[in-house]
């Protein structure tokens, strides 16, 4: 057990702070239309990577850093700690890139990770569909063998900045006599596909960030399947548990960034004198403190070589938690006209908080199957 | 940041199991003095070995002042002695490091509150004021007047203790040491707790796999499996809490008293919450009083209040974030 960082990565926490002091963008400096916005952060998310700082863990044969797990998540945390903007390849580097390290060929790897890296290209995910949310095995979306490769047909949703994507990682349904679970495949579909079509939906944050995507007789050439014929769910599931497990420190970071932003804002209104008001901030900070302590145990397993496994939803719920409690304690210590802007988008966020990557309840399912193994229901 | 046990970490919390396990309830204190549980520092034990044996302890519901001695040991050493510390004060906000009680003439004097296992102290450790500057003086428990209280668990039984110009054994330390004693003493009565709702949280695991209504196991039916998932989650999250609030304290880290603080406030409501998730599962049956489930809640309460609530802890990190804003 140790709690201090190791000589080199408190060498790479020193780098990461001089050069975020140097390059680090204000966020005055963020162009507001979407387009532009997208292009910005294109450009920083490449000049981080030139630095090192992207994809510090993958193989360097693919572009990336080749060095141990542990230095990325020093990495992200600095940038979480100095409110650095998120990258725009998130769903490249959290999701589909881990998969198509993990279950790729080298053609594809050597295609594909390095531009997800550079932010070249971006990635999305179309896993859910409007009838398969929770129950994703049920999705419905069909992919059929022909001779020009596979053509699907179905809808997709959630889709993260899918009108900015250059791919989008689509389970689809390729076996569809087998049972629910199996002959579920995934595919690599180009986003400038004929009989594609992307529909932004505008969030109760008033952003885009998701859309819809339709596909209708869409053709896919036989080699974009990631993995083999009917490994979808496998993969699926492999980097969800994936993303629970690494997101949650610098998450927690930048949940703690916000609480001090929280503590500012209430002694700038005149209300931190207010004991109760200490007690709420208090309680706050205390959860996401135990999600660092909680997190941190969770992922020395992950860094000492083990998998990223069910302990992964646990962190989850934990995270959803304090997210939800520190935001709902802003608008109940600041107030409505107090919270302003900033806490009113955080505060309506949070509450999807316990819906993606997995509801609450679908987390305590995983959790009372696969770790406390109780009977089936 | 590793919080991943070692080795020889994990094989001490075998070995302990077993000790208590085989030890009749007379001779576990010595088993553990000659075992080793009480020597600390240097190449002996640390605050995270120390939060494992009273994990243990907790577990199967030990009667010992295991953690409130193991606290004090952990900042002085007073050879293996049943020494507890007595840090709170009646009518006075928890802050151990401050206290009324007050050293004149070489005597102390003063009144403590919810000190753990009085009747079975040794020694107490208690600071007090001398010339303006806290110091710890230890007493011999037999010069104090001890007063039971009503109390959830007879088996810890916190005591009103009375010093009235008491001559001490000897003066030790300073407000620091206090402050280092108070934190070690948190953390290890939250170890202790988690171990009690750790062995409460299997005993419903099981208990839920049994049950059979309406023609099934109750651990089929999501309300329940609910309960379950979400006091393992609670439960987890207190040890790692407490394992890095221990840690921090070993490596002398800055904020270890903070963490300290922030690890007894969310340990005691979390293991009082799988506590009361653990009778919902039991149901009725947890209401008799041969079932061990009221055992664990009565441990997991009271020493949820021993060495500060989680209240007192909460306003402590409020405090100290309405200072550094201010």
């Amino acid at each position: 057990m140790k709690l201090a960082l190791e000589p080199a990565e408190q060498l790479l926490q020193e780098d990461v702070r001089a050069f975020l002091a140097t390059h680090a963008p204000d966020a005055s400096e963020i162009p507001h239309a979407l387009d532009d916005r997208m292009a910005f952060l294109r450009e920083w998310q490449a000049r981080c990577y030139e630095a090192g700082f992207v994809g510090r863990a993958w193989p360097a044969e693919f572009g990336g850093g080749g060095r141990p797990t542990s230095e990325q998540i020093v990495v992200d945390q600095e940038l979480a700690a100095a409110g650095a903007p998120e990258f725009p390849s998130v769903v490249g580097l959290d999701v589909l890139g881990p998969a198509i390290l993990a279950f790729g060929t080298d053609e594809q790897r050597a295609r594909y990770v390095r531009p997800i890296l550079a932010a070249e290209e971006l990635w999305a995910q179309g896993f859910s569909e409007p009838e398969a949310g929770s129950d994703l095995a049920s999705l419905r979306t069909t992919a059929v063998e022909t001779d020009e490769g596979w053509v699907l047909n179905g809808q997709k949703t959630w889709i993260s900045w899918g009108q900015f994507a250059r791919w989008c990682g689509v389970l689809a349904r390729t076996d569809p006599e087998l049972p629910k679970h199996k002959g579920i495949s995934l595919l690599v579909v180009d986003m400038a596909s004929p009989g594609l079509e992307v529909r932004p939906m505008e969030q109760i944050t008033g952003h885009a960030e998701f859309c819809e995507l339709f596909l209708d007789d869409v053709v896919v050439p036989s080699e974009n399947m990631l993995g083999g014929r009917g490994d979808g769910w496998k993969i699926a599931m492999h980097v969800v548990g994936h993303e629970r497990g690494t997101a949650a420190l610098p998450r927690q970071v930048m949940l703690r960034t916000w609480l001090d932003r929280l503590v500012a804002d209430a002694a700038a209104a005149g209300v931190l004198a207010d004991e109760r008001a200490q007690d709420e901030l208090a309680r706050a900070l205390i959860e996401i403190e135990v999600l660092r302590h909680h997190a941190s145990r969770t992922m020395a397993a992950f860094l000492n070589g083990g998998a990223v496994g069910p302990e992964s939803s646990g962190v989850k719920l934990l995270m959803a938690q304090a997210e939800q409690t520190l935001c709902a304690t802003a608008l109940d210590v600041l107030g409505d006209a107090g919270a302003g802007p900033f806490w009113h988008e955080r505060y309506l966020y949070s509450r999807a908080a316990s819906v993606y990557g997995g509801t609450q309840q679908i987390q305590r399912d995983i959790i009372a199957n696969r770790i406390l193994s109780l009977p089936a229901e | 940041m590793d919080l991943q046990l070692t080795d020889e970490q994990r094989w001490l919390a075998e070995s302990v199991d077993e000790l208590v396990a085989r030890a009749d309830a007379g001779s576990v204190w010595r088993s553990l003095g000659e075992f080793g549980a009480f020597e600390v520092g240097g190449d002996g034990l640390g605050a995270v070995e120390l939060a494992l044996i009273a994990r243990g302890l907790g577990a199967r519901l030990a009667p010992l002042p295991y953690a409130d001695a193991a606290a004090v040991h952990y900042a002085l050493d007073l050879g293996g002695a049943a020494v507890v510390p007595c840090l709170a004060e009646p009518g006075r906000r928890y802050a151990p490091a401050e206290p009324a009680t007050a050293i004149v003439d070489g005597r102390v004097s003063g009144e403590k509150d919810a000190v753990p296992y009085a009747a079975a102290a040794e020694l107490f450790a208690v600071p007090a004021t001398a010339d303006g500057d806290a110091v710890l003086a230890i007493v011999s428990a037999t010069r104090t007047s001890i007063e039971a209280r009503p109390t959830l668990d007879e088996t810890v039984a916190p005591a009103h203790v009375r010093l009235e110009e008491v001559e001490p054994e000897s003066i030790e330390g300073d407000a620091e040491t206090i402050r280092t004693i108070a934190a070690a003493a948190a953390v290890l009565v939250s170890a202790e707790a988690v171990g009690a709702a750790g062995s409460l949280h299997e005993l419903a695991r099981e208990y839920a796999g049994q049950r059979r209504q309406f023609g099934r196991p109750i651990a089929g039916f999501q309300a329940l499996r609910h309960i379950l998932a979400d006091m393992y989650v609670q439960l987890e999250s207190a040890w790692s809490s407490v394992l890095y609030a221990a840690a921090s304290l070993d490596e002398r880290d800055a904020d270890a008293t903070r963490a300290s603080a922030i690890s007894k406030a969310y340990a005691a409501r979390a293991t009082q919450q799988v506590a009361h998730g653990a009778l919902q599962v039991f149901g009725g049956i947890a209401f008799t009083a041969e079932h061990p489930a009221h055992r664990h809640l009565r441990r997991i309460v009271v020493r949820g209040g021993s060495y500060g609530s989680a209240r007192d802890h909460e306003r402590a990190v409020a405090r100290s974030l309405a200072r550094a804003a201010s």
